[in-house]
């Protein structure tokens, strides 16, 4: 993010001077966004045919800070059109969803992205079954699904229940991302659709920019490789190591085989880190699975030549994350001269983070009265717009439960079905933010906090729907959700939300059940080397930028220990 | 591409309307308050100004007048997309194949919410359309030019006056500021004063003759552009070097300078619409010509491809409103859309229209905006009102014969029957400067009533006897209404040489014309009015002997004893002998004079077929 001049690397400049199709494998750090700026400036000056460029990438942050660039470089103006910059579901959506309906549907297709939340129950005092139990297409429960939701029984009235319920949604237009997908694809596969969209999308778009491709599902390569065969150029953009969105289908064997679609010469590494300093650089190496090491990542950036080498923190392996690792944590970074809320202690999920830092546990509560106090602790520490975003639509959310008006709906249903935009609820769950602000000033206790907002939201409860109390019900993890984000400490993050994202320093923290499948994947040992809780990890550390701390069980420390050393990293081994 | 279709709904005066239009050149004509502004108008809403400033904005007034249903929506259907524009419309497709393209302008008071905000909605879903993708089309309105100032105060003054020069080969700035100060101070505009004096300051004081020139040389498309539309006026006889010297010739250029520059931008956007409105209000008749088929052919250029490019493709569509019969004459039929105002039948169903109104007609209409719309109270249902109604001429099943003809006959004096009502063809000049005199002298005389309804009628010569195809092209009913309200035809029996017994030509072409008007269901509007023998035989018959040869000395001082040979004879051989008579004679010259004695009260008798033609027309 620095103001010098830019002045590209050798990998970087082949990439901006290149003008057919490219499969870009981008480490960390690599300057990915200022090559896809310089990428477009090369193509969109000089005399070019008229045609735009098709930017696409996966998380709305990604997709707002390369809009922001491209915008104050100028090259786009606002709106971008003919370029079109969005998520790759966006771009599905809007070109190839939404104006032309769903086949042999009449209704208006609406997105609904959480239908898969919608219950199942085929009759009364039937146990409830999320959708997403069931498959797409078959209908079938899913074993490994059922068993997570503790279900019992036969599932055939479910399944059923499960099927009518998907045909229902259909027929009323309710697509989520996977359905769009789905028909975005059927259209373009389809032979009388697909030569009408080809030289329309190719005679639109003289190249297509897909950032962030690990994230792919094998549907959306599909998608890319279809405009690559109707004349479009695309660039993949993509470091695989970073996949995990399992969750979304992503699947790196896939990727795999879609870059070996590629010839040598379109096959392009970005190998220089701009981000960490070299101990970091080559650390994070040795976090890919050894298939991956091939290409050795140089640091090249400002904090190159920190000389603090990298901290693994070896804890007990019996009895949990332990507490001392935020607190030896907090020592290093205080050493360094660091502001402590700048340097976020990550995990796979929250609540690792938070035991590291010593914060009470939640006991994945769903008590409303929990959920608000976490939404609003969320949504006053969130580092960013998309958190705040993400944490006053909880609230709004919340609201509307305490209203008693989702029913069976999902909350995107409710929202399409009334109309609901953004602007007609944010003021409201913003003011209940503000108001429910915990600080030990306002609030002296848990208590008192509760109270304000039983007295808050009880003007939202239906005519006949019980009381509030009923509804935000005392929770005995109230007071640590609500102190979950004291003010001066390291700030608990899960992987996912810091992706993308950097910082001057950034512990991460693996737990017991997963540590050793990680090194084993690590270090050869395990089985191919498919395993998203590594990846998870490789993303964590790669955040840093001086300090990269790692907390491991002791019975793994040494293994990463060595293979760190192997790819020329400094490294300390603390024990706790 | 090009927009295929307007279509309005419950706007200004059009109740529920698709009016087509052709790729390269419309030309909408028709009467006074006929609703071709409010058409262009439409247009100027559902589309961006090229310039990027908006002049006009969806108003309550805009929604029909004494309408109860309180919202208007407008469409503009595309069609005719080449790859790249189906890419960049996508998402205001028409149909999975992306056949087409549509935009929707819809407004709305009854939703409750304040300010109204007019919703913009794209394709067969009415989705939102992608942002930006909408300015792929834009227009370029160019108003009637009344005001040469105010065309100067906006656009780029150094531009315009360089293309002037360029025009002019170096007028003089002083000159041309000081003939176009002077068009405007007739004007009430002087009002704009102020704001205007900074564009004409920039003409008279602030340019210097290099600079503009300077700007010029640099600007190779503008002066393409301006070579193209000197060569046009050349072709149609006319020197811009002349134009300075007559009344209007700087306003006459400036106007097309106007258009040349806008011209210029027209590239940035795939679809450009000229939206021209009266250009005989401001261009003397020959130049409306040239001009128009200037932008003709210009329409037509931008549609060559461009090779390499596929980009916004430029291309341009031209859409004029008049009531000039000159520029109807000058198209061919294919591409006029005939407007009129219509008053439609009463519903079958509605009994006895009651005046009063609905019950709460303004239900969900915003406090705020009722104020505006109390002046023009509801109307009650099923109270009939105007509405406007189109004909485009290219929807009227005529044979290719028959429209072959129409293009070749249309001409400025034939065009005018576009303007509709009731129209009178006859066959010659004698016929359509004889019959107003005898109406107003003698036989409408004492019906004021009558008299009006009769002036507002069009008289055409057709300058010959065919008049099928025209009565075709009158009658034929395009959803339910029609060019002509009424139709006389007035012709002669041409008997002279007919056997008796046998029909005359006269007789015959009544026949056919009536059968014609039958099959198309308008034997109730058309009278075909046959006279025995020719015009001049029948006022002769009808005992006008003696004011006719007075008349017929004025142009042939010597041939006294001819006309009393003639005249001495009977019946047929009496009018074969006047028919001759008048072969060498001038019949229009003739009519005129002999008009001039009936306006100073010279004793006249009105023919019986000529009463009852003057009648037919004024039922």
């Amino acid at each position: 993010m620095s103001t010098k001049p830019f002045t590209p690397t050798d990998q970087q400049k082949l990439i901006i001077a290149h003008g057919g199709s490219a499969f870009i494998a981008a480490c960390p750090g690599a300057g990915k966004t200022r090559v896809m700026v310089e990428r477009a400036r090369s193509s969109l000056s000089g005399p070019g045919t008229g045609r735009g460029v098709a930017f696409l990438s996966f998380t709305l942050a990604a997709v707002s800070e390369l809009e922001d660039r491209l915008r104050r470089e100028g090259l786009i103006d606002t709106p971008p059109f003919p370029h079109f910059i969005g998520t790759f579901d966006s771009f599905l959506w809007q070109l190839l969803i939404a104006p032309f309906g769903i086949d042999g549907c009449a209704e208006k297709p609406r997105l609904i992205p959480d239908k898969d939340a919608r219950d199942v129950q085929p009759y009364d005092r039937a146990q409830i079954l999320k959708l997403e139990c069931f498959d797409r297409t078959t209908g079938a429960a899913v074993e490994d699904k059922l068993r997570r939701a503790n279900f019992r029984g036969s599932v055939k009235a479910h399944e059923t229940a499960a099927r009518n319920l998907r045909k229902g949604l259909l027929e009323r237009g309710e697509l989520d991302f996977a359905d769009a997908r789905e028909i975005a694809l059927a259209r373009l596969r389809d032979p009388a659709c697909g030569a009408v969209l080809a030289p329309a999308l190719a005679g639109r778009f003289q190249e297509l920019v897909v950032d962030e491709a690990q994230d792919c599902n094998p549907v959306d390569l599909e998608i890319i490789t279809w405009f690559r065969n109707a004349g479009t150029p695309v660039k993949v953009i993509c470091d695989p190591n970073q996949a995990i969105y399992g969750f979304r289908g992503g699947v790196t064997r896939e990727l795999t085989a879609f870059a070996a679609t590629f010839i040598a010469d379109e096959r392009m590494p970005m190998s220089g880190n701009f981000r960490s300093s070299q101990h970091i650089a080559r650390a994070v190496v040795a976090l890919r699975p050894p298939s991956q090491r091939a290409v050795v990542d140089d640091a090249l950036g400002e904090f190159r030549d920190e000389p603090t080498p990298v901290q693994i923190l070896s804890y007990p392996s019996k009895g949990g994350v332990p507490a001392a690792i935020g607190v030896k944590f907090r020592q290093l970074t205080d050493f360094m001269g660091l502001v402590a809320e700048d340097c976020p202690v990550v995990a796979a999920t929250r609540r690792t983070a938070a035991n590291a830092l010593g914060h009470p546990p939640d006991g994945g509560v769903q008590d409303l009265s929990y959920r608000l106090a976490v939404a609003v602790s969320d949504f006053h520490f969130s580092f960013e717009l998309g958190g705040r975003k993400e944490a006053l639509e909880a609230i709004h959310r919340i609201m509307l439960q305490v209203g008693g008006r989702l029913g069976a709906k999902t909350y995107y249903q409710h929202l399409s079905e009334t109309g609901t935009e953004a602007h007609n609820w944010r003021p409201e769950a913003l003011a209940v933010a503000d108001a429910l602000r915990f600080t030990a000033e306002r609030f002296g206790t848990a208590q008192l906090w509760l109270d304000e907002a039983r007295r808050l939201l009880e003007p939202l409860l239906p005519a006949e729907g019980g009381t509030i109390k009923q509804k935000l019900r005392w929770n005995d993890g109230l007071a640590a959700a609500l102190a979950a984000n004291p003010t001066g400490g390291h700030p608990a993050r899960t992987i996912h939300s810091v992706k993308g994202m950097e910082f001057p320093a950034v512990c991460v923290v693996m737990t017991t059940a997963t540590a050793k499948r990680i090194l084993d994947t690590l270090s050869a040992v395990a089985a191919g080397d498919d395993n998203e809780d590594a990846r998870k990890i490789y993303v964590g550390a790669s955040r840093a930028q001086r300090l990269l701390m790692i907390a491991l069980p002791s019975t793994q420390a040494d293994r990463l220990r060595s293979l760190m050393i192997g790819l020329g990293a400094g490294v300390v081994v603390t024990q706790l | 591409m090009y927009l295929e279709k307007l279509g309005l709904q419950n706007f200004r005066s059009f109740e529920e309307a698709a009016i087509p239009l052709c790729k390269d050149l419309t030309i909408l004509v028709g009467e006074n308050n006929g609703g071709k502004s409010n058409a262009i108008d439409a247009i100027r809403l559902l589309t961006q100004p090229l310039g990027g400033r908006r002049e006009i904005y969806c108003e309550t007034t805009d929604i029909r007048f004494g309408s109860a249903n309180r919202m208007f929506e407008l469409s503009a259907a595309f069609t005719d997309l080449n790859p790249g524009q189906r890419g960049r419309l996508i998402t205001a497709a028409t149909d999975a194949a992306i056949s087409g393209c549509v935009f929707g302008v819809k407004y709305d008071e009854t939703t409750g919410r304040f300010p109204i905000r007019p919703q913009l909605w794209a394709g067969a879903q009415r989705g939102n359309p992608e942002p930006g993708c909408h300015e792929s089309v834009r227009h370029v309105y160019l108003p009637p030019l009344r005001d040469a100032k105010r065309a100067l105060a906006s656009g780029n003054p150094t531009r315009i006056y360089a293309l002037l020069n360029h025009f002019l080969e170096g007028g003089a700035p002083e000159e041309v500021a000081k003939a176009l100060r002077r068009g405007a101070d007739a004007d009430i505009l002087t009002k704009v004063g102020g704001a205007v004096e900074i564009g004409l300051s920039a003409l008279t004081a602030g340019v210097r003759r290099q600079s503009a020139s300077l700007g010029f040389a640099n600007d190779e498309k503008l002066i393409d552009i301006a070579r193209d539309l000197r060569f046009k006026l050349a072709d149609h006889g006319i020197e811009p070097e002349d134009l300075r010297y007559s009344g209007h010739g700087y306003a006459n250029l400036l106007y097309m300078a106007t258009i040349a520059v806008e011209l210029e931008k027209v590239n940035d956007a795939d679809l450009t619409l000229f939206l021209v409105e009266e250009p005989e209000a401001h261009l003397h008749p020959q130049l409306q010509a040239a001009v128009l088929s200037f932008l003709d052919e210009q329409a037509a250029k931008s549609r060559l491809p461009r090779e390499g490019h596929q980009g916004p493709t430029g291309e341009l569509q031209i859409i004029v409103a008049t009531h000039s019969p000159n520029l109807s004459a000058w198209v061919e039929s294919r591409k006029l859309v005939f407007f009129r105002s219509h008053l439609p039948r009463p519903p079958v169903g509605v009994d006895t229209p009651g005046d009063e109104a609905p019950a709460e007609p303004l239900a969900g209409v915003p406090a705020e905006i009722l104020p505006e719309i109390e002046p023009n109270p509801v109307i009650a249902a099923g109270r009939p009102r105007r509405v406007t109604r189109c004909i485009p001429l290219a929807a009227l099943t005529l044979t290719d014969i028959e429209r072959r003809k129409i293009d070749r006959y249309l001409d400025v004096t034939k065009s005018a029957f576009l303007f509709g009502g009731r129209v009178l063809l006859v066959e010659g000049i004698a016929e359509a400067l004889l019959l107003p005199v005898i109406a107003k002298k003698i036989v409408l005389k004492d019906d004021v009533e009558k008299l009006r309804l009769f002036r507002s009628a069009v008289f055409v010569p057709i300058d010959g006897v065919d008049f099928e195809p025209y009565t075709k092209l009158l009658l034929t009913p395009y959803e339910e209404v029609r060019i002509a309200d009424r139709l006389v035809v007035l012709t002669d029996g041409d008997g002279g040489d007919v056997q008796p017994g046998e029909e005359t030509p006269g007789a015959g072409r009544k026949r056919r014309l009536t059968a014609a008007a039958t099959a198309l269901g308008a034997q109730d509007l058309l009278d075909v009015i046959v006279g025995d023998y020719s015009l001049e035989s029948e006022l002769v018959r009808a005992g006008n002997a003696d004011i006719m040869k007075t008349a017929y000395l004025v142009l042939h001082q010597n041939s006294g004893p001819k006309w009393d040979t003639a005249v001495g004879q009977a019946d047929a051989a009496q009018a074969v002998a006047i028919q001759k008579l008048f072969e060498t004679t001038r019949k229009g010259d003739f009519a005129q004079v002999l008009a001039d004695a009936i306006n100073q009260g010279g004793a006249f008798m009105v023919p019986p077929y000529l009463k009852q033609a003057i009648e037919a027309l004024v039922v």
